[in-house]
């Protein structure tokens, strides 16, 4: 779907994060990964919906995912 | 993210090994691991024409029929091995060469071994091999000569009267890292303990690691085996054996550890913040008591690694990242206050140059560091504070064998409170030079 694109939204660990995930779903979030032990959801969606899940009681943060680059094998420093 | 597509001739698309013409160099190098020993070939054969048979050379190959690529082909004769389609040779006319796929060689009984008929066009048929870049001798020799005069400056200054002999000793000993922290003297070993390093993967073959217990994931799509060599190296700071093999010197500190080796960069050694907190998340259920990860970037920090370094805490598991190569602020995500961020140290104990600085919880070897890099190179030196920040997870793993009770917040503690001080301000060495038990 066009506009979507990754993104990574970190919740307060007050609930269930499977009871999270739905309600995001339900924000239309597409969600890909529950990661349980850090309590961050991974997905995808349009800005437009990351800007709604922010306001969501058990979310404190919504990145989008970034690029980490530490250089080719001959780097002199990494 | 890095993608590999190498384009194989329908003769080794059947084949589980990557021996087309235009398989990718990362596919040669995992299929010579596969094949074992230290050998150098690549699978294909270079076939040499005699002088004056250059013209007859391109006839030679199509009457073996043989699918040809010529390099005369390419724009400026630079060739582009990822569109060799499905070619069994590329001929170089300008110096009378071809390179030929291994399955075509094997068809046509063209081996280096094969008796050449005085008439023949073929001058010599020979391997191909692997090239790699020459620094590493001399990169060596280089932290080698510069550990040697910095213990024999702290001998003297201990007012000690130690022959050069016992420096020769402690200097074949260890690495120059390993000795600042204080390892070679450790009863410590890691037994057991659980340590995960975050990286590019791990040459699983190593020869210093056989029988180790490693448990491995791949969050990028790759296989974990390590064709960049950055994984390798911090696994064997961290994780290396006491004594390696014949006279290399030992450069790793946990060597009873268990390996938790996660693959979060690619070969080419990029990766997403996604990746990487998936492999925390990974580590963290796996019950890892120390998290290495030596990336980042100069970003701000986030509140993603923030929730993942007080989750780890929480769960008895202490994350350690390098502070950063920018000589800049601290990078994410050893900027966040739950991940401990590690500062780069030369020989001399000063900040390394590019070191970043600001939030800096303690500090350590990062400059020279040798340590394991993958086969057939199989050790090698590198600089940067992603190799200060194993020091740190390998002294965190043998602090963590000597009380169960030294687990996530309390095990930051005592590696702070343990550090050797230095005369730097905090910003650059935070509590100072990490130390073994």
């Amino acid at each position: 779907m066009a506009g979507r694109q990754k993104y990574i939204v970190t919740t307060s660990s007050a609930r269930p994060l499977a009871t999270v995930a739905d309600e995001l779903r339900r924000s239309g979030f597409n969600v890909a990964q529950v990661l349980d032990a850090i309590g961050i959801i991974m997905g995808t969606c349009t800005p437009a919906v990351a800007e709604r899940l922010r306001a969501h009681p058990d979310v404190i943060d919504v990145s989008p995912d970034a690029d980490v680059d530490i250089g080719p094998p001959d780097a002199p420093v990494s | 993210m890095a993608t590999r597509r190498p384009r194989r001739s329908s003769q080794a698309a059947s084949t589980s090994t990557p021996q087309a013409l235009g398989a990718s160099i990362d596919d040669l190098l995992l299929a010579a691991l596969e094949r074992g020993g230290d050998s150098l070939e690549t699978g294909r054969y270079l076939v040499t024409y005699k002088e004056g048979a250059a013209d007859q050379a391109r006839d030679s190959l199509a009457a073996q029929g043989m699918r040809i690529a010529d390099a005369r082909d390419f724009s400026h004769a630079a060739v582009n091995m990822d569109a060799m389609g499905d070619a069994d040779a590329l001929y170089f006319s300008e110096i009378g060469v071809a390179l030929v796929s291994g399955p075509a060689v094997a068809a046509r009984g063209l081996g280096p071994q094969t008796l050449l008929a005085s008439d023949s066009p073929i001058e010599i048929v020979e391997p191909e091999y692997f090239a790699f870049t020459q620094d590493t001798v001399s990169d060596y020799l280089r932290g080698f000569r510069r550990a040697a005069e910095v213990i024999a400056q702290d001998l003297a200054g201990a007012g000690g009267d130690r022959s050069a002999d016992d420096v020769d000793a402690q200097v074949l000993g260890a690495t120059w890292g390993l000795n600042a922290c204080k390892v070679p003297p450790s009863t410590r070993s890691g037994l057991n303990i659980r340590v995960a390093v975050l990286d590019t993967g791990m040459d699983l073959g190593h020869p210093d690691f056989a029988g180790r217990t490693m448990v491995t994931n791949t969050f990028v799509g790759q296989p974990v085996q390590d064709l960049h060599s950055h994984g390798t190296h911090c696994i064997g700071t961290a994780c290396g054996p006491r004594t390696p093999a014949g006279s290399t010197p030992r450069y790793g500190i946990g060597y009873r550890t268990a390996i938790y080796v996660g693959k979060v960069l690619s070969n080419s050694g990029s990766g997403s913040t996604g990746g990487i907190l998936a492999g925390i998340n990974w580590a963290i259920a796996n019950k890892c008591t120390v998290i290495s990860m030596s990336l980042g970037s100069q970003s701000p920090v986030q509140a993603a690694y923030t929730a993942a370094g007080n989750a780890a805490l929480n769960n008895g598991c202490l994350i350690v990242a390098a502070a950063g190569n920018s000589a800049a602020a601290t990078g994410s995500p050893a900027n966040s206050p739950s991940i401990m961020s590690v500062a780069s140290l030369d020989p001399s104990l000063s900040p390394s140059s590019f070191s970043n600085f600001g939030k800096i919880e303690i500090a350590a070897p990062g400059r020279d560091v040798f340590s394991s890099v993958p086969r057939p190179t199989r050790y090698g030196n590198k600089s940067g504070t992603s190799m200060a920040t194993p020091h740190v997870a390998g002294c965190a793993a043998l602090w963590a064998e000597t009380s169960p009770n030294l687990r996530g917040l309390s095990l930051w503690n005592r590696l702070l409170a343990s550090a050797r001080a230095l005369p730097l301000p905090a910003s650059r060495v935070g509590r100072g030079l990490v130390q073994a038990p």
